[in-house]
């Protein structure tokens, strides 16, 4: 008597038993199915790509945005009456900033400060960056001389919203330092002085993440998932092909030992049926 | 608007704070970690029922937690389990919708050392009917069968209406007997 002799599905019985019977058989196939040790590690390691933005990183876009990517600020300071300077884009040469970007917050440079302030220093990092490619973090650094506590350093993080930092160019690398070209300037109420922010790409900086393809061709497919993971690749079964290894082994890999890819690249295995 | 580093200065800082961006994550990884450890091998075995492939299922509990730690980590999830139980069954629709293969994966599960002959026909039995069902189908059998959901639940999990959960259990439940009919068929 085979379990399919009892089987209600095929004895005609009722819709319970057919209920109960299914759950028995959904539980029982997969009863000894355990997830690898590696599956958090991974999760871990993806959501700590995603909190850098990298793991969004579209290839297009980061070819796209391999050359050095010029930003223009202006340091903004609206009128005599106000102590509060903005930095703010420019987004055309020559152009007067735009304080768009005043809701990222202002840069109080405060009464008791001397009526010039000169920036000195500036260094600016994007943190992160969103799957369309803008900057959702920029952090930039100031050193002001001027003022009693002069000079300073004050960190200036820009939330650009919606469509107004859609711009590739503005897409420096999420862990490249960037090269900063400071224009420094006295900066007098009322008046405004700029100064270009550089990045240094973002394919220099893709390719501190890459990793070396390893030869996984022999190995037993957990042992192959567990060296590809390990590493960062997202390994991928494919069909079962005829190979005259071991049963289980792998045939054959779709990217080649030895290359360099972005770590977290997915790679076919094909087993010994 | 009040500057953050006017709010510093005010303070008695110095300036040197960096702002906080967005809204302030209250929770980190080892809280998820520590939620999501009962629930991964539930995830993975339904998950495996899924898509009947041990890789593609890691691959499918992974990005369905790493989607979740976003939401999650700002406050917006509070019911960890319905949340990644939904998103794990959506996502291979999704997937399922965009791929045709991805529907046609034969099942090529886990031959386990320790099974019996017997053990392994059953399962590849059960795992070639699975297949062979429409995956909407497939994720209401597994989602009510395996994942214990009621037909509510089902429902909203899977975005349909309750009269389509039944409807789709009762014709998923008629192509289980015609498929395993054919399996024990000598």
């Amino acid at each position: 008597m085979t379990e399919f002799d009892e089987d209600p599905l095929h004895g005609g019985g009722s819709l319970d038993d057919d209920e109960a019977w299914l759950r028995r058989r959904l539980h029982g196939a997969v009863a000894d199915e355990e997830p690898s040790d590696l599956l958090l590690p991974r999760v871990r390691q993806e959501v700590e790509k995603s909190r850098r933005g990298s793991r969004f990183l579209p290839v297009a876009a980061v070819a796209a945005a391999a050359a050095a990517a010029v930003v223009t600020f202006g340091l903004t300071r609206p009128s005599a009456d106000q102590d509060d300077v903005a930095l703010t884009e420019v987004t055309e040469p020559g152009a007067q900033p735009d304080p768009t970007y005043r809701d990222g917050g202002n840069l109080d440079v405060g009464s008791d400060d001397a009526e010039e302030v000169q920036v000195v220093a500036v260094r600016a990092a994007v943190s992160a960056a969103d799957v369309a490619g803008r900057a959702t973090e920029l952090q930039v650094t100031l050193a002001i001389n001027g003022g009693p506590r002069s000079p300073r350093t004050v960190f200036w993080t820009l939330l650009p919203n919606g469509d107004r930092h859609r711009r590739a160019s503005v897409l420096p690398s999420p862990t490249a330092e960037v090269v900063v070209d400071l224009r420094a300037g006295e900066l007098e109420r009322g008046g405004w002085s700029r100064w270009e922010v550089t990045t240094g790409g973002v394919g220099q900086a893709m390719a501190v993440a890459d990793v070396r393809v390893p030869d996984l061709v022999g190995l037993s497919e957990s042992d192959a998932a567990a060296v590809a993971s390990a590493i960062g690749l997202r390994p991928f079964f494919g069909p079962p092909m005829v190979c005259g290894r071991p049963a289980g082994a792998v045939c054959a890999q779709s990217l080649p030992a030895g290359a360099v890819v972005g770590n977290a690249s997915r790679i076919s295995l094909q087993i010994q049926a | 608007v009040v500057s953050p580093f006017s709010r510093a200065r005010r303070a008695g800082g110095d300036g040197f704070e960096v702002p906080t961006v967005g809204a302030t994550p209250t929770r980190d990884w080892h809280g998820f970690a520590a939620l999501v450890e009962p629930l991964r091998t539930k995830l993975y075995r339904s998950a495996l029922l899924l898509t009947g492939d041990r890789a593609a299922a890691e691959d499918l509990v992974a990005d369905t937690l790493v989607a979740t730690w976003g939401p999650w980590s700002r406050g917006v999830v509070d019911d960890l389990g319905g949340y990644t139980h939904r998103s794990l069954h959506n996502r291979w629709l999704s997937a399922g919708r965009r791929s045709t293969r991805f529907q046609k994966l034969a099942p090529r599960l886990v031959v386990d050392e320790r099974s019996t002959d017997a053990d392994v026909a059953d399962r590849e039995a059960l795992l070639a009917a699975l297949a062979s069902l429409a995956p909407r189908q497939r994720a209401v059998i597994v989602a009510r069968y395996y994942g214990d959901m009621s037909v509510a639940d089902c429902a909203s999990a899977l975005s349909m209406s309750e009269g389509t959960v039944k409807s789709t259990t009762s014709d998923a439940l008629t192509r289980l007997r015609a498929a395993l009919g054919e399996e024990a068929a000598p």
